[in-house]
């Protein structure tokens, strides 16, 4: 990296290269078991890794839902939601049931962190 | 076009029979709409609750008016009458100022300013789009501009000037950092180059624009407004004035040094600094110069601030007003719309207190504006209070839109918006929550009712938690009494504020809402003075009595609070401004000025999360005999449903502790347990962190049932959790929440000891 690409907050480095390494270590410990108990209680308690993983992904949300029915229709958006915007859901899909949507925002999540993990 | 859409507010929220209200509302792609009184009963929607329910009531108010759109002046900014023009001298002048800014660079914003964008006349002394100093003049045929070269850098402060020198045509503009070790961002060791002298020609003589005189703006047009304020100033100003003649370097350098402007030479000096009182501070901005040019803030410029010689030894405006001059302007600042009055409705004499809105609907588009009706007189045994200031604390909160913040990794629950969030998301002019920052990262510290509030919409839920909050989660104990059997009073916070414990005198229970959060110290001693005098609290909620707060009495829809060192907090306040403007009061949290929540509920703060709620277990307390009656007809756990996240303890947490000032003699009932890790103890209670503080690992994070008697057959229920109010219906309001609600409730409103 040159140093005219340095950004003017140098926190942010550290903060690149922790993230990076977190990921590293959060992808192997990513099993078939762990999203299955994600979808069965996506709120609550969670196994040690699952919490970890959330913790990641709360951090900093790249992923909400929309309710136009509350309580009755949602739908996965991207964040962040621009002020001044109206709702962009990411595709057509409209989940009855808030457990299900939440649980559709997490497999986006993982998605991403795996992809990531291919570069 | 825009999506249609009709909102508003009424200019009181608590009004009794007699009294008239006014209903401004604005529409947009709605042309007229059908209005109904209708009493609201109740709010949210989720599966398991009786939904939204709503009853209609033949009124005067009812049938259709005709909408517009309402234009809202944001953005804070103080008004100086300048009837004669006398703001601009005849002749050269010098214009001064200490200068604060937060956002150079953003936009032009204006200092002090005589100017009229429309009619190209008067004079400017502002920041330019490049951040730099700038004068700008014009004679109502051009605009001239002199500027900077050094731009001005955020959170620093300045003493800038511009001198016109009108014989020789030209502008010299002066700027000098006057940071110390305490009053800005960065520290006077670096070798910052940010001062500046520049001169230059003007090639006009400035016309008086014939309009007031802003501080923090000018004077523009905007489509559809003949006249509004724009170039607004986001920072602090301190000490302002205006100089007769064109001063040298020797006469900057004197005002520099903070001394007063010589009498013979000034045409207005504003001291920023002048007003404070044991009390706090108004509008009012003085002008100790010989014309009394009185400026008066809109929007409410944040008063009580530090000003540029802030030494950081004294940490009050009491203590040394004179390096308090710091005067907060915002750009989306909102304290009153200020919109017409669309109707108006006298509350009839014959309707029941209770909480009401009036129902507008046209073109498929439908809005609640919601208000409380209390009695002229008590007419039950019973008072349900509506915790007002904190559905003013949270009114307008966006902090899901833009940057997301921590917000998700605090509740633990994916982020779930609606379409209000996407509204307030296209109207930034209705305002932010006090847990939300101005645009240039400032906590948001005053919060009005004036200005159309989402959460105050019956259905509301909020985004980040999924759940109703404040006012709609409150709606679910209004339904629980409206079918209860007793008849009871709706009274609000702000009747309480303004009438202290005569509202509460002639009642034998006063029930409180969920999250009754902010309290003044006329609220908390008034709930004191009912205690001690024979009152029952039902305290059905959780982290309350929680954040000092402060009304002017001269306008009670508006609160103040500052969030300090401690607590569960959006922001911080900056050294230094910590007391409120409007009492002189030292904000943050009770508990830090010797008041913490257990001394009058017996329970306080201890814990959030908005993953999950869970029911409650008892605790040998609730065998004893004096007071089995509480948990009658429930078994050993109870409280495993509710609307909610599925229990009736959780969202926020109050726990009984000895050391915090819980009365000795408090029944400890019961409490929950099995919270997860997303409920973390709360930092005010954590001298050093450690590991493992979260529900799986620290006994702390609990909600408690507990009763305790005061003096004079007083006494305090506390529920310890935000979601009791939020089990109440569930199944209808067959269940063992409802249980508990009603046996206290009747036990309270007997004579005699309540054991």
């Amino acid at each position: 990296m040159s140093s005219t690409t340095l950004p003017a907050d140098r926190q942010l480095l550290a903060y690149a290269r922790f993230t990076e390494e977190l990921k590293a270590k959060l992808r192997p410990l990513i099993t078939e078991d762990l999203i299955e108990e994600h979808r069965r209680k996506p709120l609550g308690q969670h196994s040690d890794v699952l919490m970890r993983l959330l913790n990641l992904f709360r951090r900093a949300p790249a992923y909400a839902l929309y309710s136009r029915v509350p309580c009755r229709e949602f739908q996965v958006i991207r964040l962040p939601v621009p002020e001044g915007s109206d709702p962009e859901p990411v595709d057509g899909t409209v989940y009855h049931d808030q457990n299900e949507a939440l649980h559709a925002v997490f497999l986006r999540n993982l998605e991403d962190l795996m992809r990531a993990g291919d570069k | 076009m825009a999506k249609p859409w009709i909102t508003g507010y009424v200019d009181s929220l608590s009004v009794r029979p007699g009294e008239t209200l006014q209903f401004m509302v604005s529409a947009e792609g709605v042309s007229a709409a059908d209005v109904q009184l209708v009493r609201l009963i109740h709010g949210d929607e989720a599966p398991g609750g009786p939904g939204f329910v709503e009853r209609e009531i033949a009124a005067s108010m009812n049938g259709t008016v005709e909408l517009s759109t309402q234009f809202t002046q944001a953005g804070s900014f103080v008004v100086v009458p300048d009837a004669t023009g006398a703001l601009l001298p005849k002749g050269s002048f010098t214009v001064h100022a200490f200068v604060w800014p937060t956002t150079p660079g953003k936009a032009r914003q204006a200092l002090v300013a005589q100017f009229d964008a429309v009619t190209r006349a008067g004079y400017a002394l502002g920041i330019n789009e490049a951040g730099c100093l700038s004068f700008w003049a014009g004679d109502g045929q051009e605009v001239h501009e002199v500027a900077g070269e050094r731009p001005l850098m955020a959170r620093m402060w300045y003493f800038v000037t511009a001198s016109y020198d009108a014989e020789r045509g030209t502008v010299e503009l002066y700027q000098e950092a006057v940071a110390n070790a305490y009053n800005s961002h960065l520290s006077p060791i670096l070798p910052l180059d940010d001062g500046t002298r520049v001169a230059g020609p003007l090639a006009l003589a400035p016309r008086s624009s014939g309009t007031d005189l802003l501080l923090g703006g000018f004077h523009a047009e905007a489509p559809g407004v003949p006249r509004c304020v724009v170039g607004l100033f986001n920072g602090k100003l301190d000490r302002p004035g205006i100089q007769g003649g064109a001063l040298g370097l020797a006469e900057l350098a004197r005002l520099r040094s903070g001394a007063t402007p010589s009498p013979a030479g000034t045409v207005a000096y504003w001291d920023t600094s002048a007003g404070y009182t044991e009390h706090g501070i108004g509008d009012r901005v003085v002008d100790v110069g010989p014309l009394g040019l009185h400026g008066q803030g809109y929007n409410r410029p944040v008063r009580a601030m530090t000003g540029w010689n802030w030494r950081g030894k004294d940490d009050c405006f009491r203590l040394a007003p004179e390096q308090y001059g710091g005067i907060y302007f915002n750009e989306d600042a909102i304290i009153d719309c200020r919109w017409q009055p669309t109707f108006r409705w006298t509350v009839p004499q014959d309707l029941k207190s209770g909480v009401y809105a009036a129902r507008l609907r046209g073109d498929g588009v439908e809005d609640h504006i919601t208000f409380f009706v209390r009695p002229t007189t008590a007419t039950a045994k019973v008072a349900m209070l509506m915790p007002t200031a904190s559905y003013l604390a949270y009114a307008n909160e966006r902090f899901v839109l833009g940057e997301v913040g921590v917000v998700e990794a605090i509740t633990g629950h994916g982020l779930i918006l609606h379409d209000d969030d996407y509204f307030l998301g296209k109207h930034p002019e209705f305002g932010a929550s006090t847990y939300d920052h101005h645009l240039d990262g400032a906590g948001v510290c005053y919060t009005s009712y004036r200005r159309p509030i989402m959460g105050l919409r019956p259905r509301h839920r909020m985004a980040a938690t999924g759940v109703p909050w404040q006012f709609a989660a409150d709606m679910s104990i209004v339904w629980w009494l409206e079918q209860c059997g007793h008849d009871f009073d709706v009274i609000t916070d702000e009747d309480l504020d303004r009438e202290g414990v005569a509202l509460l005198a002639p009642y034998k229970v006063v029930l409180n809402g969920t999250h009754s959060e902010y309290y003044s110290e006329r609220m908390m001693d008034a709930t004191d003075q009912y205690l001690a005098r024979g009152g029952r609290v039902m305290y059905l909620g959780a982290n309350g009595y929680y954040w000092v707060v402060g009304f002017r009495p001269d306008e009670p829809w508006c609160m103040e609070v500052r969030k300090l060192n401690s607590g569960s907090r959006a922001w911080q306040a900056a050294p230094g401004e910590y007391y409120l403007a409007s009492t002189g009061e030292k904000s943050g949290i009770w508990r830090d000025r010797g008041r913490a929540p257990q001394k009058s509920m017996g329970v306080g703060f201890t814990s959030e999360g908005m993953d999950e709620c869970m029911p409650y277990r008892r605790l040998p307390d609730s065998r004893d005999p004096r007071v089995a009656w509480v948990l009658e007809g429930v078994g050993e756990e109870f409280g495993a449903n509710g609307l909610a996240l599925g229990g009736a303890a959780g969202l926020e947490l109050d726990r009984y502790d000895l050391m915090w000032g819980t009365p000795p003699d408090t029944w400890l009932l019961a409490c929950s347990s099995g919270h997860s890790d997303n409920y973390p103890h709360v930092g005010e209670e954590v001298m050093f962190n450690i590991p493992g503080t979260g529900g799986t690992q620290d006994f702390q994070i609990r909600g408690d049932v507990t009763l305790f008697k005061c003096r004079a057959g007083g006494a305090v229920f506390a529920t310890g959790s935000i979601a009791w109010g939020q089990a109440l219906p569930w199944n209808n309001g067959d269940n063992d929440i409802a249980r508990v609600t009603r046996n206290v409730l009747e036990r309270f409103i007997q004579d005699g000891e309540v054991a």
